[in-house]
């Protein structure tokens, strides 16, 4: 049993060797150049590796190609490679079909074929390939050069190469500053939005107030105290406003104004109250009058 | 148009009479605040709302304390007092104050 086993994998082996060795058999590659007309210009038998040289073709006329393959095989393509021998190196495939039998062949006019073909006269070097999936080396035979002149009116021109390169930079534009006002005229509204502030004094003044509590103040020091500290917390509030519009940031804003608002709390309870105290008096003692 | 006259003469001197001084105080106030806010107003009417923060900021304080004064004058109107029997006119007095800092904080929030 052993013994058989052994001796398929040396068949296997043997046979996927003669696979690996073939190699494509090609022959009958015959190359006609006519006009369109039928009349054969040039006939080359062409057998590797002859190179047929200063091929030359008008852009009317027909380039025919056949050629046999003798393989069990038939390969999955067969084409002839025109490669452009100026600097653009331009390559024009063109595929024959194979048949059953092997017989491959194409017949190429150039006025219906790849427009690069068209873009003035061009010299060209052809290179027929054969490959398949069986046979691991493809058939690969450059069979010359040829001439393939330009239509004789209105040639084509050629698109430029690509420009594989870099760009300009793009330099990121800021949004331009949006216009501000006439200076005359915010300072004009400047000066009238303080006006009203002198029309309140105005208005204030003439209510006549008098300002009792501090002559009542006056003898009591500890509700003095307090008024001024209640007032200057109110005041250190607005001012650590000022700061946080100006310069200061949140934070710190928000830990002086904790201090200073439970500083306003408490002196502002006992001078309110104090206040309320003098009010009941005050009312209490006119209720008095008034009987 | 006599009739007009007044009307508006009787109002005012009913005004001057009868109201307390308190309250005028705070309508002088009222008065100082709309002003600014018209004037305000105005200006964006002419100049438009470019540095919009710095519109909103003034525009806000004006309205906002002008809401809070009428709420401090209902509050501490001795005729209104029977609505109010918890409040007394310094308790008033000391929500104002409290909400005006809560007001000027917002605004120096807006004026950027």
């Amino acid at each position: 049993m052993a013994k058989f086993r052994s001796l398929l994998l040396v068949t296997l082996l043997a046979s996927l060797s003669t696979v690996i060795a073939e190699s494509w058999k090609v022959q009958d590659i015959n190359l006609i150049i006519a006009a369109s007309g039928g009349n054969k210009k040039a006939e080359h038998k062409l057998e590797y590796p002859y190179a047929a040289q200063d091929l030359t073709a008008d852009p009317t006329d027909v380039l025919k190609f056949s050629f046999k393959i003798d393989n069990k095989e038939k390969p999955h393509q067969a084409m002839v490679v025109f490669q452009s021998q100026d600097e653009f190196q331009d390559e024009i495939m063109v595929a024959a079909s194979v048949k059953s039998s092997g017989k491959g062949r194409f017949d190429l006019s150039f006025n219906k074929a790849d427009a690069k073909f068209k873009y003035g006269t061009r010299k060209y070097t052809m290179t027929f390939l054969v490959g398949g999936p069986k046979i691991d080396e493809p058939y690969k035979y450059t069979l010359g050069n040829i001439e393939i002149k330009g239509p004789s009116s209105n040639p084509a021109t050629r698109p430029a190469r690509l420009p594989y390169q870099a760009q300009p930079e793009i330099h990121h534009q800021f949004r331009a500053d949006q216009k501000l006002i006439n200076t005359a005229i915010s300072g004009l509204f400047t000066f009238l939005v303080l006006t009203p502030f002198a029309i309140l004094f105005i208005l204030w003044s003439k209510l006549g107030i008098k300002f009792e509590p501090l002559q009542a103040m006056a003898t009591k020091p500890f509700d003095l105290i307090n008024a001024v500290i209640f007032f200057g917390s109110i005041a250190g509030i607005e001012f650590v406003f000022y700061s946080y519009w100006t310069h200061v940031t949140l934070f710190p804003v928000l830990q002086a104004l904790g201090g200073l608002s439970v500083v306003a709390f408490i002196s502002g309870r006992y001078v309110l109250s104090a206040v309320q105290t003098r009010r009941l008096q005050r009312t209490a003692g006119s209720a008095k009058k008034e009987l | 148009m006599n009739d007009i006259n007044a009307a508006v003469n009787s109002l005012v001197t009913a005004y001057i009479k009868d109201t307390p001084k308190s309250l005028k105080l705070i309508d002088s106030y009222m008065v100082y605040v709309l002003l600014t806010g018209i004037i305000q107003f105005v200006y964006v009417v002419i100049a438009g709302t470019f540095p919009n923060n710095a519109f909103l900021a003034g525009f806000i304080s004006t309205v906002a304390s002008f809401v809070l004064a009428a709420n401090l004058r209902i509050q501490t109107n001795p005729k209104n007092a029977s609505q109010f029997p918890t409040t007394s006119p310094e308790r008033a007095f000391a929500d104002f104050l409290a909400c005006n800092v809560v007001v000027h904080f917002a605004v120096a929030n807006f004026l950027g």
